[in-house]
């Protein structure tokens, strides 16, 4: 599965257990929500990701945020926006600086939102157009909404992308 | 933020705010990419289900016979120019008309898809969009037709709505919504803009230091199930509105219903949850934001008004006895200005509303011929500013007293000089079934006929102040729940029927959903039955009770027995 970051392609050190996890748990794994409630964090190797579902309180990861290196969430379908607001929230209410991946199906179209909600990497289905999502991240030079990024703003209610 | 500023300079058009570089150059941004978008389409890149919501945002629908662009006129103000603009659309892209819709937008309805981008930048180049007019998004904010110039005022809605508009303009966290999302706003307590029937609803009253607060109604709509908004905060300060608005619809992003279509709305959500719990959610987020970060200070304020023209008015002593010894001389002009004027805060100007419901005319259509007139006269009579009204209308703003009767005049040759404004006969109505996908059963030609019965304007002054709107589905895009007679399509077994809605009434004072009379019939017995209604109404009232009040006072049943009886 392709993975961009900053409109290029790049390896990808993560690998998603889903199931039964193996003990022990070899680093750079990322696991299902449901799997990091039942294990114990403390003994886990390190850097440890999670899968998180798009219908839960993003409350629910603080017990885990200190262990955590990749929160990645999930569109079931590109027009469920659920996920924007988690990644926004993760970012500006749960302060987490680390890797902010989104999965699932999205479009190009999407991927300016993306990066303004706070995601860095984008796991791409294996069909996606490169090309389309490398395009789309220049789609827009400016914007009326401030985003975590802390833009420079213009005026008014402008922003620069 | 009064209704008398002086700060813009006149050569802006007026009261709208007109673009600057950046907004060009965003405006430019999105058509280039809503074309590259058309191009993915046709490669097969993008399947049908993946581009129908991004030229949903564009406002094309796909209708039952053509592509239908909807243009925004955000808060219902355009200038003359945006106004020629349209007429421009109408006449090489579509068939000679427009159509103007409740919720302040324009409808052209025979556009070509590999079209829409042209006709996109002509409207670009006078500062118009059809960003977000449909879609799960956050729709075009809508405003009251008197905005600006209602002596009753506290501060001018349309910067507001200016500033919503841009906040809400592709926003990164909300154009992937469970559902569509409508805001109105008012700059006054009194209630024009129904918005106890919005997803979010905002009235402004004075609190008790004297300064303007907003009431922020919440979980309002129609469609299928309608109901009524509650009120989540009742003073809320203006400088807080963006986080405030932005923290109820990520509350409702993150719990809105999204696996049935017709429970999405957050109207539904606020019910499930109740108002109480609602709230505490949304204080929850709003406390948890970073305010500074989307306080609208003094200083953003300012930037966004002083792009707005004003009119500069000035004093005509004479100009209240001359329209009053004009009145006097000459009935018809009498009837109209009695019928279809509005007071304005400056007592030598007056508002005149121009009505788009001749008898024997789709209601809310507009001609080619006609909005290039009304742009003239605009710029002639109005300060080049005309304004639509979620009724239908539309609204020359700014008159001066003595002219009101040479504009009258020039109206009448444009077939523009219908004095029914608040009559039975000022009917809204939806495209229907001979438009719209959507429909089950015709709309205009049921609102074209029950305006024929009451063409005689002695008659329609008799029965006095009612609304009458006519739907071809429930998506209820002409609020028949809350209009005194409202004639919804239905179908059955492929046949148009029509169930008649009694009672509805659209704003905050004496707000209510109308209640269904009996069993639908068929179209010709609909007619019959709003002519067997204002009978007996005619009949029954006391005074010069409206038709409201009377049914109020009589209750549903005998109403239902006129109708059923023999039917």
């Amino acid at each position: 599965m392709p993975l961009l970051k900053n409109g290029e392609i790049i390896s990808d050190p993560w690998t998603l257990i889903e199931g039964e996890l193996p003990n022990p748990l070899s680093p750079n794994t990322i696991v299902p929500f449901a799997s990091l409630s039942e294990m114990d964090i403390d003994a886990a190797s390190q850097p440890l990701g999670v899968l998180f579902p798009c219908d839960q309180d993003i409350d629910a990861l603080k017990p885990f945020l200190s262990k955590l290196a990749l929160i990645a969430l999930n569109f079931p379908a590109f027009k469920d926006g659920r996920a924007f607001s988690q990644a926004r929230k993760i970012r500006e209410q749960l302060k987490f600086t680390g890797e902010l991946r989104a999965t699932g199906r999205m479009l190009s179209d999407q991927y300016q939102f993306l990066i303004r909600t706070g995601f860095t990497t984008v796991a791409l289905p294996e069909t996606a157009n490169i090309h389309s999502w490398q395009q789309a991240m220049n789609d827009f030079t400016e914007a009326y909404q401030p985003s975590i990024l802390n833009e420079k703003r213009l005026s008014g209610l402008r922003w620069k992308v | 933020m009064n209704n008398h500023p002086t700060s813009s300079p006149t050569s802006l058009a007026v009261g709208r705010y007109n673009y600057d570089q950046l907004d060009h150059n965003f405006l430019k941004e999105r058509i280039n990419q809503f074309r590259s978008q058309i191009q993915r389409r046709l490669s097969g890149e993008l399947s049908e289900d993946e581009f129908k919501p991004l030229r949903l945002m564009n406002g094309v629908y796909l209708q039952l016979h053509s592509y239908m662009l909807r243009v925004a006129i955000p808060y219902g103000i355009l200038s003359s120019t945006m106004l020629r603009g349209l007429a421009y659309v109408s006449q090489y892209y579509d068939r000679g008309y427009g159509h103007f819709t409740t919720r302040q937008n324009i409808q052209f309805h025979w556009t070509k898809l590999e079209e829409v981008p042209d006709i996109l930048t002509h409207l670009a180049s006078v500062e118009m969009h059809a960003l977000q007019t449909s879609g799960n998004c956050i729709r075009n904010i809508t405003s009251d037709e008197f905005a600006g110039l209602a002596e009753d005022e506290i501060l001018d809605p349309r910067i507001y709505a200016e500033v919503m508009r841009q906040w809400s303009t592709l926003h990164p966290e909300f154009t992937f919504l469970p559902r569509k999302f409508k805001i109105a706003i008012s700059g006054s307590s009194n209630d024009r803009v129904a918005a106890c029937f919005y997803d979010i609803g905002i009235l402004t009253r004075l609190n008790e230091q004297n300064k303007p607060v907003f009431e922020v109604w919440v979980g309002g709509g129609l469609g299928r199930i309608p109901y009524q908004g509650k009120v989540i905060r009742d003073d809320l300060p203006p400088e807080h509105l963006l986080a405030y608005i932005e923290a109820i619809i990520r509350v409702y992003n993150l719990h809105g219903i999204r696996n049935n279509l017709y429970k999405a709305r957050i109207k539904i959500l606020v019910e499930n949850l109740g108002i109480d719990a609602y709230r505490e959610q949304v204080e929850k987020e709003f406390a948890s934001m970073d305010l500074d970060q989307y306080r609208l200070s003094d200083d953003i304020m300012s930037q966004i008004q002083k792009r707005f023209g004003r009119p500069t008015l000035a004093d005509y002593p004479n100009a209240s006895a001359t329209l009053e010894n004009q009145r006097k001389q000459d009935k018809a002009f009498d009837r109209w200005v009695k019928n279809n004027t509005h007071p304005h805060f400056h007592k030598d100007y007056i508002a005149a509303v121009i009505a788009l419901k001749e008898v024997g005319k789709t209601p809310g259509d507009i001609t080619t011929e006609q909005m290039y007139a009304l742009a003239d006269l605009a710029d002639q009579f109005a300060f080049g500013e005309i304004r639509v009204t979620h009724l239908q209308n539309v609204v020359l703003g700014h008159i001066r007293k003595d002219q009101l009767y040479a504009l009258w005049q020039e109206l009448k040759k444009y077939k523009l000089a219908t004095p029914n404004i608040g009559l039975i006969t000022d009917i809204v109505c939806c495209p229907g079934m001979d438009y719209c996908a959507l429909a089950n059963a015709r709309s205009i030609p049921v609102a074209k006929q029950i305006a024929a019965l009451f063409e005689d304007i002695e008659l329609q002054e008799k029965i006095g102040p009612i609304n009458i709107g006519v739907d071809g589905c429930i998506n209820s895009c002409a609020h028949h729940h809350i209009m005194n007679i409202g004639v919804l399509g239905v179908d059955k077994k492929g046949e148009e029927f029509y169930q008649i809605k009694l009672g509805g009434s659209s704003y905050k004072e004496g707000a209510s959903i109308g209640s269904i009379l009996g069993a639908s019939v068929t179209a010709d017995e609909a007619i019959a039955a709003v002519k067997k209604l204002i009978d007996f109404y005619l009949e029954q009232r006391q005074d010069n009770e409206h038709f409201i009040d009377t049914y109020r006072r009589l209750g549903t049943a005998p109403f239902k027995e006129i109708v059923y009886a023999t039917a």
